[in-house]
C-alpha cells in the first residue's frame, strides 16, 4: 500500500531492480498519472495498461515514467486524438498520449463506429508500447486480430501471447507514428506467465514523486484523527 | 423433481431479495454482522471438508521470545507455511499505526514449504514490514502486537501453574492484534491474477484468513512458551477451552473503509450472496425442526455474544443497546414461533423489519441465514471479482440511455443538493505524511483540490450536468474523448448495471458519514466480531473468537 516506502532488502544492492507485483505497478501507475494531470479514468486506463505489460514480463512502469517526463506539462487535451476516417491526427503538439488514444480506441471497439474495422495510421504516439494492451484487449473484443506496426515491428494482437521479443523492442521506442490493421484469425486465450519485469529503483522513486502531488500535507486535525495520540500499550 | 422443486423456490427467492436502496444504506450497511458467508467460515469449512493437516515443523524461540516458527497447513493440492518471527519490543515502540516500524512478531504466508534459503530471505524482509520486499512466493505479509495487560496476566499465570482469569480474556478476546494483513501483489507478494484459479483461493481473502488463523496458533505457543522459560516446570499451558475464548485482533484505521468504493464489484458480489442466502431462506414453506433448533441454538449464541461485547464508544454504546434488546425480543417472539404460519422464516424477517432496528435487523440476517448451510453455502464461491475484466466501458453507448442510466441507478445522488456546504463538507485525501487515506474538513483544512475519487454522489451530479446539453445521439466514446474527467463515472455507471448492489447509496463527503460504518461492513465480511470503535475512524475487532484450533480439527475428525 505504502510504495514510497520500497526499499531494498538488506542483502540486495541498492541500485539493483525491483521486482513489483503487477498489481504494485498498476497501484503506483494509477497514481503517478493521477499526479501528472490525468483524469481519474485515465489514470485507471493507465493503471490497466501498465499492469498487462507487468503481466507479460514488460517495464511498465519504466514506458508509464517515461511517457510522464517526455509530455511534461502538456494538458490532457493537447495530448488527445483527433479522429478523422482512417487517420488519428495529434493536437498542435505534434503527439499523441498512448492512455488517451488506446482508451478511445477500445471504447470503439466492436461497436458500428469501430475505427479499428480498418486500417488507421496515427501521428507519433508517445511510448507506443503503452497502447498495446488497449488494442490486445480491442482484438479480444472483436474476435479477431489486431496487428500494430511501428517502423520496421509489426505485432499481432488478440487474446493470444504477444510476440514478447517484438513487444520488448517496441518498448524502447519513445514516440513514432503507428499503422494498426485488422487482420483475420485469432489464437487461443492463454494467461501471461512471464517472470515479472525488473523496475529500476530510481523510476520507482520517479513514479512515487508524481503520485506525491496528489497527497495532502498533514495537520494535526488529520494526524488525530488518523489516531495519533491513542495509547496502543494497553 | 426435486431439482424443480429446487428451481421454484429459487424463483421465488428472487423476488424476496431486498433492494440496494434498502440494502445499500451506510446506517443498515454499518450494522452488518458476520454470517456463515464471512471468510474465515469459509476457510473454515473448506478445511474441515477437505481433511486438511496442520503442524509446526520449526520452533526456534529463546527464552525472550525471540526467534521463528514455521506453521505448516497441508491441503489435498498444496501446502501454505505461515513463515513467523518473533521480536522483543520494548513498550515505547508499540504502535498500531501504519508508521510503526517495529512489531511484536511478524509473519509472511509461504506457498508451499520454505527453505532454509527461503527463510533466510524472510528473516531479512519480513520484519521490516512495508520496508522490505518479499517475493511471488509469499501471499501475505502481516504484524501483529501484544496486547500488553492480557498478554503479561497470562503469561505470569501460566508460568505459576494457574489459569488465568476468564474475565480478564473476555474483557480483551485477543492475546494479540494483527494491524495490518497485506496481500494481494502488496509489497513484491503473489498476484491475484496468478493464484485466484486455486479452489482454496478463490473466495476473498482466503489467504488472509489463514494467515491470521495461523497466527492466532502462534499467539497461543507464544504465550507458553514464555510462562514456561519463566516458571519452569511449574508452568502450565492454557485450558482448551479458555484458548477457544480468545481470537486474534486487529486494529484498522480509516485506510480499509475507502476499499469498497475502490472495488464495487467486489462489494456487490459480497452483498449479493449474502441477500441471496436471505432470499433463499425467507423462500422455504416450512422450518424443519433441526432448523429451528439450530436457529435457537445460533441465536443463544448471538445473545452471548451481544453480552460480552464490549465497547467505550458512545456510538457502539448505542448500537449494543439496540441489539441486545433487539434479540431480546426475537427471543420472545420463538416463544410462540413457528407455529403453523407458512413461510415462518419469512414471517420471522417481516416481523423484524416491522418492529426492530437496524442492529437487530441485520443480526436476524445472520441468524437466519445460519441454519441453513445446504441451501447457502455455495453462495460463497460466487464471491470473488475479477474488477479488471467488467470494468471495460462500452463507448457506443448514446449519451440518451446514458442519461437514463443515471436518472434511473444514481436518483439517490442526483436528489443531494451539492450547493449545500453540509453535502460537502468533507473530502477523503492521502496525506502525504503517512501516504495513508485519510477524511478532511472541507472548509477548515487545506487540500481539497486534492481530492480522492470517494465523492461517488458528486460526481453522478456532475457527470449528469455535464451531458444534459449534450446531441442526445452522441456516443459516449465521442463525450469521453472531449470530456476525460467523466470517464470514471462512466464507467461505474455502465457496470452497475450488472452489479445492482456495487454502489453504497450515501453521501460519503456529507457532514455527517461515519466512515467506521464502511469498516463494520467490510470486517463483518471477514468475519469480525466485537467491533469496538476507539474513535469514529480507527477500530478494534476479533477474529476467529470461539472458533476451532487447527489442533481441535484434528480431534473432531478423529471422534
Amino acid at each position: 500500500m505504502i510504495l514510497s516506502d520500497i526499499k531494498t532488502a538488506a542483502q540486495t544492492h541498492p541500485a539493483d531492480p525491483i521486482r513489483l507485483s503487477c498489481n504494485e505497478t498498476a497501484a503506483l501507475c494509477f497514481k503517478a498519472a493521477r499526479g501528472a494531470g490525468m483524469a481519474w479514468g485515465l489514470a485507471e486506463e493507465a493503471a490497466f495498461a501498465t499492469g498487462w505489460l507487468c503481466a507479460h514480463g514488460i517495464d511498465g512502469a519504466g514506458a508509464l515514467l517515461r511517457h510522464l517526463d517526455a509530455v511534461g506539462d502538456a494538458g490532457s487535451g493537447d495530448l488527445r486524438p483527433w479522429p478523422q476516417p482512417g487517420y488519428w491526427r495529434a493536437g498542435h503538439k505534434g503527439i499523441l498520449c498512448p492512455i488517451r488514444l488506446g482508451a478511445s480506441l477500445l471504447d470503439h471497439a466492436g461497436s458500428a463506429q469501430d475505427p479499428l474495422a480498418a486500417a488507421i495510421r496515427t501521428d507519433a504516439v508517445s511510448m507506443p508500447v503503452l497502447l498495446v494492451p488497449f488494442l490486445a484487449e480491442a482484438g479480444r473484443r472483436r474476435g479477431d486480430t489486431v496487428q500494430l506496426s511501428c517502423r520496421e515491428l509489426v505485432l499481432a494482437l488478440d487474446k493470444g501471447p504477444p510476440d514478447l521479443p517484438v513487444l520488448a523492442a517496441l518498448s524502447r521506442i519513445p514516440a513514432a507514428p503507428l499503422w494498426l490493421a485488422p487482420a483475420a484469425g485469432t489464437r487461443p486465450a492463454s494467461a501471461p506467465d512471464a517472470p515479472l519485469p525488473g523496475v529500476a529503483p530510481g523510476t520507482v522513486a520517479a513514479l512515487e514523486a508524481y503520485a506525491l502531488r496528489i497527497t495532502v500535507p498533514a495537520t494535526e486535525a488529520s494526524r488525530r484523527g488518523a489516531g495519533t495520540g491513542s495509547n496502543d500499550n494497553d | 423433481m426435486q431439482t424443480m422443486t429446487q428451481d421454484l423456490a429459487l424463483a421465488e427467492a428472487a423476488s424476496l431479495l431486498r433492494p440496494p436502496a434498502q440494502v445499500m444504506r451506510l446506517a443498515r450497511l454499518g450494522c452488518a454482522h458476520p454470517t456463515r458467508l464471512s471468510f474465515l467460515r469459509v476457510l473454515l469449512r473448506r478445511v474441515r471438508r477437505e481433511g486438511w493437516t496442520f503442524d509446526r515443523p520449526l520452533w526456534q524461540v529463546d527464552a525472550r521470545g525471540v526467534g521463528r516458527a514455521v506453521y505448516r497447513a497441508r491441503g489435498p493440492q498444496r501446502s501454505y507455511c505461515l513463515v513467523a518471527f518473533a521480536h522483543d519490543l520494548p513498550d515505547e515502540m508499540r504502535s498500531d499505526r501504519v508508521i510503526a516500524t517495529a512489531w511484536d512478531a511478524t509473519f509472511a504466508l509461504f506457498d508451499g514449504e520454505p527453505s532454509e534459503a527461503d527463510l533466510a530471505r524472510l528473516a531479512a524482509n519480513v520484519p521490516l514490514q512495508e520496508a522490505g520486499r518479499i517475493t511471488a512466493a509469499e501471499l501475505t505479509l502481516s504484524r501483529a502486537n501484544r496486547s500488553v495487560r492480557l498478554f503479561a496476566h497470562v503469561v505470569e499465570r501460566l508460568a505459576a501453574g494457574q489459569q488465568p482469569d476468564a474475565a480478564e480474556l473476555d474483557s480483551v478476546g485477543y492475546l494479540m492484534r494483527t494491524t495490518a494483513v497485506y496481500g494481494s501483489g502488496k509489497f513484491g507478494a503473489a498476484d491475484r491474477d496468478r493464484i485466484a484459479q486455486r479452489p482454496e483461493l478463490a473466495a476473498p481473502f482466503q489467504a488472509e484468513m489463514l494467515t491470521v488463523w495461523l497466527i492466532r496458533e502462534f499467539t497461543f505457543d507464544i504465550v507458553e512458551h514464555l510462562a514456561r522459560a519463566r516458571g519452569g516446570d511449574r508452568a502450565v499451558r492454557l485450558d482448551p477451552a479458555l484458548r477457544r475464548r480468545l481470537g486474534v485482533g486487529n486494529s484498522t484505521g480509516l485506510g480499509m473503509a475507502p476499499f469498497l468504493v475502490r472495488h464495487p464489484n467486489l462489494l456487490n458480489n459480497w452483498i449479493a450472496a449474502r441477500e441471496t442466502a436471505l432470499a433463499r431462506v425467507r423462500a422455504l414453506p416450512s422450518a424443519t425442526p433441526d432448523a429451528v433448533a439450530a436457529f435457537r441454538r445460533a441465536l443463544g449464541k448471538a445473545c452471548d455474544n451481544a453480552a460480552a461485547w464490549k465497547s467505550t464508544h458512545d456510538l457502539q454504546l448505542r448500537k449494543l443497546a439496540d441489539l441486545r434488546a433487539d434479540l431480546d425480543r426475537v427471543t420472545e417472539w420463538l416463544k410462540s414461533w413457528p407455529g403453523s404460519v407458512p413461510y415462518p422464516w419469512d414471517a420471522l424477517w417481516q416481523r423484524a423489519e416491522a418492529e426492530l432496528t437496524l442492529e437487530g435487523q441485520e443480526a436476524l440476517v445472520s441468524l437466519l441465514i445460519e441454519p441453513h448451510g445446504p441451501l447457502v453455502d455455495n453462495l460463497a464461491e460466487t464471491m470473488g471479482a475479477d474488477e479488471e475484466a467488467l470494468a471495460r466501458l462500452d463507448g457506443s453507448m448514446s449519451l440518451d440511455t446514458v442519461q437514463a442510466l443515471l436518472e434511473d441507478s444514481y436518483r439517490w445522488a442526483l436528489q443531494i443538493d451539492f450547493s449545500e456546504p453540509e453535502n460537502q463538507a468533507r473530502f477523503w485525501y492521502v496525506s502525504a505524511e503517512k501516504l495513508e487515506p485519510r477524511i478532511g474538513d472541507r472548509l477548515a483544512e487545506a487540500g481539497a483540490a486534492l481530492e480522492q475519487p470517494l465523492c461517488i454522489a458528486r460526481m453522478a451530479c456532475e457527470f449528469h450536468a455535464a451531458i444534459r446539453d449534450m446531441p442526445r445521439d452522441m456516443t459516449l466514446a465521442a463525450f469521453l474523448l472531449q470530456h476525460p474527467q467523466h470517464r470514471f463515472m462512466a464507467r461505474r455507471l455502465q457496470m452497475v448495471r450488472a452489479a445492482p448492489y456495487a454502489e453504497i447509496r450515501d453521501n460519503l463527503i456529507a457532514e455527517d458519514v461515519l466512515p467506521i460504518d464502511m469498516m463494520r461492513c467490510k470486517l463483518a465480511f471477514f468475519g469480525a466480531s466485537h467491533f469496538d470503535p476507539r474513535s469514529d475512524k480507527w477500530v478494534r475487532i476479533s477474529l476467529f473468537q470461539g472458533e476451532p484450533s487447527p489442533g481441535d480439527l484434528d480431534e473432531e475428525s478423529g471422534s
